[in-house]
């Protein structure tokens, strides 16, 4: 058995009342684990607290009960931030930067700089397959060309964990099947990836495992055929989240 | 672009109502329509929040309008109410800006207000002891408008003691002592007045000279 | 170090490509504008007008884009999402905080070079020049920064619109605490010491302004100098510090 690197125990997390709005449990008791080198795919419906749970894993939120902890170390620890990468969803990032200055600019944060970060930065646009655009504002990027940048971002540090949000959310077709071969290569060079879905063929294609969540709970985790037994992962999903759906 | 108009418009109207507060440039009462309105002292000094200088040229821009409106009217029409006001309050502002509270003083006097000119520059003279042109404008006013030779010819001597007075002080003290009320002294020092000065002084001394029966060519 | 570099960097750039460049030109047509209008309205004040105008638009110039850019600088970083790629990475949010502090700080320094460099130049062409108008520019940028700061301890907890409401409010009561301490002398004793404790607590921001002084030739002294450097500094400092426990604690 290899390394956990990421270990959720009963992590629960409400957000507090706001205005005009009741609190809000978005996760509750939550358990998994993911080791090292595998691709784990969480699967739910919108709404079902998949945003919620990479966030805390991330330390931009932070969990009312349970523990998380990545790479064996809480993720408020600026050190464990250095050695993740994150997507987010729909990814919005700074429009009055080109694709080469953003990259330096992501990787300034992770103290990186001089030759060293040019020849990555490089490296990486040619992956994503942006080195044409890399000196345009990301104002006039297509989504797909944002999706690619943000990828990008995410590997500038070269990362032990990379964490997607949607990552497939609002591409055309093409722009699906270069992102989950980038995923794949990924995987190949023996990286953890996260990512959220609510895509089951995603999952299908590149997961090692999966966990289902909906309505904040944990409703199923296992290998991709485990869950999915006799029948598809479709069926499986269906019966474990449409039930609380009817 | 658009938000930073809009930051723009709202700073605009922001100042913009502190500007009119205190120069209160648009407002005019009905029932006086020719009046300065100047506004509350104690309001504005607050409201000026540092603006010292700026609030003060405001105002001193403001009446010199007022004043260029007042004669272009008809004689008995002219309303030089609230101009005091606004100098002094100008002068509270910008006590060096020495200019405001000289002219003003000319501004009030050739209104009909001469007191008002005296007490304006009473004021400028107890904060600038030191300064010529205090004394020497009360001289002028003393002499031209309130007719007190005796009193002008004591500002004249003050004003010749100060450093840098020109010497025409000295002489227009020993004349005022010397000849008391007469309209040849009257007229040449109107005359010396609208040599030296620019064109608003000009104007002023040019209406003098009309009403000593002397007349100057426009 | 570097971090704080890029931070402040980027955040410099945003609001440098955000064409805030174009206030330069309303600044440069105000003055020649007020320049020209002045010198027939008045007369022969127009000198004195145009010294106390340029300093007092070069003041209003920069408190607006300070508030304005200050107050929805970090709430931009929140609504367009983009406080996600900073935050997950290896930034302790006071970092980013003081980035964002420092790089509008550059901007508006930025800012006032170049209105002051066209104003000292219009000086020097109406030959009323005097090195005392440099000083005053430069306590400007002092406020400025110190209202910089004021705007991040709002965003840390309230919305743009409040802050900025907010921030307006203590720009006015800056200028007028010494109001304060003399309404408090006519007071009741326990609104008294209120008052007091307000005059104490509360910006005191006419320690930047020597304007009205300056164009009369006066310049700055440096005890004053050492004085506003020191109170801004401070200020500034507890401001952040504050800022930044109360962004430490949010959630996004």
């Amino acid at each position: 058995m290899s390394r956990i690197v990421v270990d959720i125990q009963n992590l629960g997390k409400v957000y507090p009342p706001q205005v005009g709005q009741p609190a809000k449990v978005a996760l509750e008791g939550a358990t998994l684990q993911v080791a090292e080198g595998e691709t784990f795919g969480l699967l739910g419906p919108n709404g079902a607290g998949k945003t919620t749970l990479q966030k805390i894993l991330l330390g931009l939120i932070r969990p009312t009960s349970g523990s998380a902890m990545v790479l064996g170390a809480a993720p408020d620890d600026t050190r464990t931030r250095a050695r993740l990468g994150y997507l987010p969803e729909n990814p919005y990032f700074y429009t009055y930067l080109t694709g080469k200055e953003f990259l330096e600019f992501c990787g300034g944060l992770f103290g990186l700089g001089g030759k060293e970060l040019q020849e990555r930065i490089a490296k990486l646009l040619d992956r994503v397959n942006m080195t044409s655009a890399a000196n345009t504002q990301l104002r006039k990027y297509s989504k797909g060309m944002l999706q690619r940048i943000g990828v990008a971002q995410a590997l500038v540090n070269d990362p032990e964990i990379v964490f997607l949000d949607e990552p497939m959310s609002g591409l055309d077709p093409v722009g699906r099947a270069q992102l989950r071969e980038l995923i794949l290569d990924l995987k190949r060079e023996g990286k953890t990836i996260f990512f959220n879905t609510h895509i089951l063929s995603d999952v299908e294609m590149l997961c090692d495992r999966v966990g289902i969540l909906n309505q904040g709970k944990l409703v199923g985790s296992g290998k991709v055929h485990d869950l999915a037994g006799t029948g598809t992962l479709e069926d499986a999903f269906i019966r474990l989240v449409g039930g609380a759906h009817a | 672009m658009k938000r930073l108009l809009a930051a723009l418009g709202i700073a605009g109207v922001f100042w913009g109502a502190q500007a009119l507060c205190l120069g209160q440039l648009v407002t005019v009462k009905a029932e006086h329509p020719s009046r300065l309105v100047v506004p509350n002292p104690q309001i504005a000094k607050v409201l000026v929040s540092d603006f010292e200088n700026l609030a003060a040229d405001l105002l001193w821009i403001q009446s010199l309008q007022h004043n260029g409106d007042q004669l272009i009217d008809d004689e008995e029409k002219r309303d030089f109410r609230g101009m005091y006001e606004a100098l002094d309050l100008a002068s509270d502002f910008d006590p060096r800006f020495h200019e405001l509270t000289t002219f003003g003083s000319w501004m009030l006097a050739d209104g009909k207000r001469t007191p008002e000119a005296i007490r304006l520059l009473e004021k400028g003279q107890a904060r600038y002891p030191d300064l010529w042109m205090y004394p020497y404008q009360l001289g002028f006013i003393e002499f031209l408008y309130a007719k007190d030779y005796l009193k002008a010819a004591q500002h004249f001597d003050q004003a010749a003691a100060l450093p840098n007075c020109p010497p025409s002080a000295r002489h227009m003290a020993a004349g005022l002592y010397a000849k008391g009320n007469k309209r040849d002294l009257a007229v040449a020092t109107w005359q010396a007045i609208y040599e030296r000065g620019d064109d608003r002084v000009r104007g002023i001394a040019r209406r003098a000279l009309k009403r000593l029966g002397v007349a100057v060519p426009e | 170090m570097t971090r704080l570099w890029d931070l402040a960097r980027n955040t410099f750039r945003e609001t440098i490509r955000d064409r805030i460049l174009y206030v330069l030109l309303v600044f440069a047509l105000l003055m020649i504008a007020s320049s020209v209008v002045f010198g027939t309205l008045t007369i022969g004040q127009d000198q004195k007008i145009v010294l106390d105008l340029g300093l007092g638009a070069i003041e209003l110039f920069g408190v607006a884009i300070a508030i304005f850019v200050g107050t929805s600088m970090i709430y931009k970083e929140i609504d367009k999402r983009t406080v996600y790629v900073v935050l997950t990475k290896p930034v302790p949010r006071p970092i980013f905080l003081i980035g964002k502090f420092l790089g509008l700080s550059l901007t508006l320094w930025v800012l006032l070079g170049l209105m002051g460099v066209g104003y000292l130049g219009l000086a020097a062409l109406k030959g009323v020049f005097a090195p005392a108008l440099i000083g005053a520019i430069g306590l400007i940028g002092l406020q400025l920064m110190l209202l910089v700061a004021i705007t991040v301890f709002f965003s840390s907890f309230t919305s743009p619109i409040l802050g900025m409401i907010l921030t307006f409010s203590l720009y006015l009561i800056g200028h007028n605490t010494e109001a304060l301490r003399v309404l408090a002398q006519k007071a009741s004793p326990a609104l008294k010491a209120a008052m007091e404790a307000l005059y104490y607590v509360l910006p005191n921001l006419s320690t930047f302004d020597a304007k009205n002084q300056v164009v009369y030739g006066e310049a700055v002294p440096a005890l004053r100098w050492i004085w506003a450097v020191g109170y801004g500094l401070a200020y500034t400092v507890a401001l952040l510090a504050t800022a930044s426990a109360i962004f430490e604690r949010r959630e996004f």
